[in-house]
């Protein structure tokens, strides 16, 4: 039993860095906007599509086109601020969510359409194998896909602290008014969050695609993960979103080995209405 | 002023339930009751209802399967197997002892949902009358047409395989595929008797199934067969087919340490275990899949790779049948849609041809009435196929309905990814090749 | 309430209630106008707290799941008459809403929180059913056939569930009038227009939005009964994310808000039906084309028009009403 215990609670580790990251894109967003994107899971979801498909014509391992799917993803980020995030900035809140609820729709239902039901899986990796670390077994893909989460977070950590836009961007997300008085370019701000959200994205999502498979449906899941994981955060910043997506990782690995994996979804719910009911500004929230 | 405004307020809505009322019970009473496939109305075709023989020209065949969502790689499958099999009855002379009547295909969609199969139902048989309806690939939305097809006296048979649609005392309906528990019997089975030929004990069986209906009552087939057998079932794990991280239940797998595992996936579950067993080191003597789905089709061989060399499935139709018929129509299967015809289509083959064949009785038992419906019943209970399409596309070769409507020589075969390759290799008696056991990587 | 103001549902119902007729009773229309009809009433009820209160809700599901599930539950088990269990659906879904609903009508959080809670509510409950083997698990459970029973509202045939959700939708239709006219109607508008303002001036936000809640997620419970009753089986998909989304989205076109009431009901037909033709014909080849439908009507009016369609709808309402008094001679 101790063993399935450390076994499911280094997984639950691992994963919860991965969680971290694919919430990272959204945090950021929501951070500098304040704008919850409800089709931030079908972001996820075509990024991973993209992924597959790149890798299979361009015949390269996975993990390597998330070098060419996050510039992707940072101008799709870009397109989609100027198509549709930018007309519903500050506009009535039901027109905010009820647009990415409708983007979200789309975005599912065409997948739907152009790729079908059937799941897609990498053809080429290179992370394959596991080493053992005593009585667990540690697959490479997913200590990779940690590690390159934690790199990533420890990226965009520096660029906030130590770079003038990521200052700017900063700025923007405490007081969006002071801000602009202070000559930064609101607009401008708010479509490079969005961009650089959405190429986390598809950092992420080429290495969750080098141990998981993609189908249209799967936006739903990691969307409501991202969103548990910001509640939890609050505006923490990244290390708020760290933490949340580790405890989220465990109590997900700890209902699994205890309970039963087909609830591992309803447990993270109660968690996110738990929160909600308590502590709504979020666990590590700066103010 | 006011008083005219609450008495008009007291009227209005008075007058309201008045009309209510009047409209329901003008509803009840002025309703046309839906037309049934009455004896001599079943068929398009002139029919009298006077004696002796009605002359029937066409016998309209209805068809409902998901053509759209999820499912629908299988439902146009179906459709496509139908069509085929329909032109090849008529093309060797129809329906014989209804002097050569021609079947109709008439195919709805069920749009992969329970309302939808059921519109779809009362869909065909208000508009086009059918004697029979084949459907609907997905076991709840089967049972949802079988309460419109129970209701208008129409024979289902099903291409459906939980357990649970002949257990239901449904009068009209017959399904030919093996149901679930057979599969899981089937597997678990196989298992034993390969693992018996090869002179290696087995003790300890594991058995793992995504959580719906059809895992579930698969699973249980095996489980029980396993009791049977006399071998411990260490460890029964469901979970949701759309989970996203295999590892907690690889991780128990490995914990309880079975001989063979026994798994019931839906399909893309099935590619992450497999793949997730080999980045963890997990070999047991075999994994053998039951139900007919993942493991051994090409998508799932292409996805996984060598993660599922040496896996197994169970099948309700073996394309590789090496019987005169069953070589002949998948070959003019794969000439006209360019690929192999798996499950879905299969069923259909035999689905169809049994149908043919009660029709054929029921010609021959009921000279005056042939279509109606108990006649039709009492003909497919009747039945009892050795020979001619319908066997030869079977695998087990042999059809006869017990009053549940199931087959009781019902059986499925077991395939095997040899070289990347699914492989024929159970019943013994059809096998392609031997079957590998145990599988490469195993290591006690 | 004015005469005047429930004429309108009048003519919707009289209209309504002679369509089967029309249709010659004929099983298969019939049962595709009850779906309409059932999400007729579904929008107008949810238009209570969407409209009303301005709260994106997509909790439909789980309120029509609970009720469906204590309605069918309590009649397998106890056999007891649906006219107690459609309510005692309502009042379990009720319980529930305020569960969820009340953390997230804290002044200050987000609309957005609660639109996600909802969401997840649905999806958390199909897998608690799921795990529920007692009252749930992955098998259908059916509900005793009694035909043509009125005591345990089972029919054979459609029709009489048809003029059940008729009824239903004209008392939605009456609730909305009467909400609308109230002091809760004045408040909620307020609250729905700027809810700081609103709290500065005295009225209890919290009071008011729970108050909408529980009278949606009861009516919204009472039709999960109904919806067992027309299925005949309870499962966990009764709890589909997409029945809630589809739900929003036909109240957010349809003009969800005090001003258009009745265009609720129409707009749905319209929608609907057309959705269903898109399914029909284009379904084969683009599968999904319904859904995609569903989800650029929504953007288009969301972005066009973010403040929301009831008051074009109530404009050209009160144009066809103004061109038909006219012709009338002043007599309407």
């Amino acid at each position: 039993m101790l063993e399935l215990l450390l076994q499911n609670l280094v997984n639950g580790i691992l994963m919860g860095c991965v969680y971290a990251l694919v919430a990272l894109g959204l945090a950021l967003q929501f951070g500098v906007m304040d704008i919850i994107n409800f089709a931030h899971g079908e972001f996820v979801m075509i990024a991973m599509y993209l992924v597959y498909w790149i890798s299979l014509y361009l015949v390269i391992p996975g993990s390597v086109t998330s070098l060419i799917v996050a510039p992707i993803f940072f101008v799709f980020g870009l397109v989609v601020y100027k198509l549709v995030i930018d007309r519903i900035v500050g506009t009535y809140p039901l027109a905010q969510i009820a647009a990415t609820i409708g983007l979200m729709v789309l975005l599912r239902n065409l997948a739907l359409a152009a790729w079908r039901a059937q799941p897609r899986g990498l053809k080429y990796e290179v992370l394959r194998g596991s080493i053992s670390l005593g009585p667990v077994v540690v697959p490479i893909s997913r200590l990779t896909a940690a590690g390159v989460s934690i790199a990533t977070m420890l990226a965009l950590h520096w660029f906030l602290t130590k770079t003038r836009i990521g200052l700017a961007l900063r700025a923007t997300s405490d007081d969006m008014q002071a801000a602009a008085l202070l000559g930064i370019n609101v607009r401008k701000m708010f479509a490079v969050a969005f961009g650089l959200g959405c190429a986390i994205i598809g950092i992420a999502a080429a290495f969750i695609m080098t141990f998981q498979q993609v189908n249209p449906e799967a936006g739903l899941t990691w969307g409501l993960i991202s969103w548990i994981i910001v509640v939890m955060a609050g505006l923490g910043g990244v290390s708020g979103v760290l933490f949340s997506g580790l405890i989220l990782g465990v109590v997900e690995a700890l209902e699994i080995t205890f309970w039963d994996p087909r609830a591992s979804l309803a447990v993270m719910y109660s968690l996110f209405i738990l929160i909600l009911w308590v502590r709504p500004r979020g666990l590590f929230g700066r103010r | 002023m006011r008083r005219r405004l609450a008495v008009g307020r007291v009227v209005l809505v008075g007058a309201l339930i008045v009309i209510i009322l009047i409209a329901v019970v003008a509803a009840f009473y002025l309703r046309k009751p839906a037309p049934t496939p009455a004896p001599t109305t079943a068929a398009p075709g002139p029919t009298e209802t006077q004696p002796p023989k009605p002359v029937i020209e066409e016998i309209v065949i209805g068809m409902v399967e998901p053509l759209s969502g999820t499912h629908a790689i299988f439902g146009i499958e179906a459709k496509q197997a139908a069509e085929l099999v329909i032109e090849d009855i008529n093309a060797r002379g129809g329906i014989q002892s209804l002097g050569g009547a021609k079947l109709k295909l008439v195919v709805a969609d069920s749009k992969d949902s329970i309302e939808g199969a059921k519109l779809a139902a009362e869909e065909l048989i208000s508009k086009h009358h059918p004697v029979v309806i084949i459907g609907a690939y997905i076991s709840r939305h089967t049972a949802a047409m079988a309460e419109v097809t129970e209701r208008e006296k129409v024979i289902l048979v099903a291409d459906a395989l939980v357990d649970f649609l002949s257990e239901r005392g449904w009068k009209y309906f017959f399904r030919a595929c093996p149901k679930t528990s057979i599969h899981g019997k089937t597997a678990m089975d196989f298992v034993y008797e390969t693992a018996k030929k090869k002179g290696i004990e087995i003790e300890t069986v594991a058995i793992i199934n995504e959580d719906s209906v059809f895992g579930r009552y698969t699973a249980l087939g095996a489980y029980h067969e396993a009791l049977t057998l006399g071998l411990t079932v260490v460890e029964h794990i469901e979970y949701p087919y759309d989970i996203a991280d295999a590892s907690p239940i690889v991780s128990k797998l490995i914990e309880a340490n079975p001989d063979v595992v026994i798994s019931v996936p839906y399909f893309s579950d099935g590619v992450l275990i497999a793949t997730t067993m080999e980045e963890m080191g997990f070999k047991p003597m075999i994994v053998a899949g039951a139900g007919g789905c993942g493991y051994c089709d090409p998508d799932s061989i292409a996805a996984a790779g060598s993660a599922v060399e040496g896996f197994t499935q169970t099948y309700s139709y073996n394309p590789f049948l090496d019987t005169p018929y069953n070589k002949e129509i998948v070959q003019k299967f794969q000439e006209r849609y360019g690929k192999l015809p798996t499950e879905a289509g299969g069923i259909i083959f035999y689905s169809l041809w049994t149908i043919k064949e009660a029709l054929e009785l029921a010609g021959q038992m009921f000279p005056d009435d042939p279509l109606n419906p108990d006649n039709l019943r009492q003909a497919f209970l009747a039945l009892d196929i050795t020979s001619g399409p319908a066997a030869e596309t079977y695998p087990s070769g042999h059809i006869k309905f017990n009053e549940n409507g199931d087959n009781i020589y019902a059986m499925a075969v077991v395939l095997q990814v040899q070289n990347g390759e699914p492989v024929l290799v159970y019943p013994f008696e059809y096998a392609q090749a031997e079957p590998i056991f145990p599988i490469p990587g195993y290591s006690p | 309430m004015r005469v005047r103001d429930l004429k309108p549902i009048g003519v919707i119902v009289v209209i309504l209630a002679f369509l089967p007729a029309i249709v010659r009773f004929n099983n298969y229309y019939v049962l595709l106008l009850t779906w309409i009809l059932y999400y007729s009433t579904l929008v107008s009820a949810w238009n209570i707290i969407g409209g009303f209160a301005g709260q994106l809700d997509l909790a439909a599901a789980s309120y029509i799941g609970l009720g469906a599930y204590t309605m069918g539950t309590l009649m397998i088990r106890y056999g007891l008459t649906p006219w107690i269990g459609i309510p005692a659906g309502g009042l379990v879904a009720v319980a529930f809403a305020v569960l969820v609903g009340y953390p997230t009508f804290r002044f200050g959080l987000r609309e957005a929180w609660y639109a996600l809670a909802t969401i997840s509510s649905v999806v958390v409950l199909q897998k608690l059913f799921l795990v529920w083997e007692s009252v749930g698990g992955p098998e259908e459970r059916y509900l005793p056939p009694y035909y043509g029973s009125i005591y345990y509202l089972r029919f054979r045939g459609y029709t009489p569930y048809y003029y059940i959700l008729l009824a239903t939708l004209a008392l939605t239709l009456i609730l909305n009038v009467k909400i609308r006219r109230s002091k809760m109607g004045y408040y909620l508008l307020a609250i729905k227009e700027n809810e700081e303002a609103a709290e500065i001036l005295g009225v209890d936000v919290r009071k008011y939005k729970l108050k909408a809640l529980m009278t949606y997620a009861f009516v919204t419970g009472c039709i999960g009964g109904i919806f067992a009753l027309i299925s005949g089986y309870l499962h966990p998909h009764h709890f589909g994310t997409w029945t809630s989304l589809q739900v929003a989205i036909l109240g957010i076109v349809g003009g969800a808000g005090a001003g258009a009431i009745f265009s609720l009901p129409v707009t749905t037909f319209i929608i609907y039906s057309i959705s269903e033709v898109l399914r029909s014909t284009l379904g084969g080849w683009i599968p999904g084309i319904h859904l995609i439908f569903y989800g650029v009507i929504l953007m288009v009016v969301v972005l066009l028009k973010p403040e929301g369609l009831a008051e074009t709808y109530s404009e050209f309402y009160g144009r066809i009403k103004g061109a038909l008094t006219k012709k009338a001679g002043g007599m309407v």
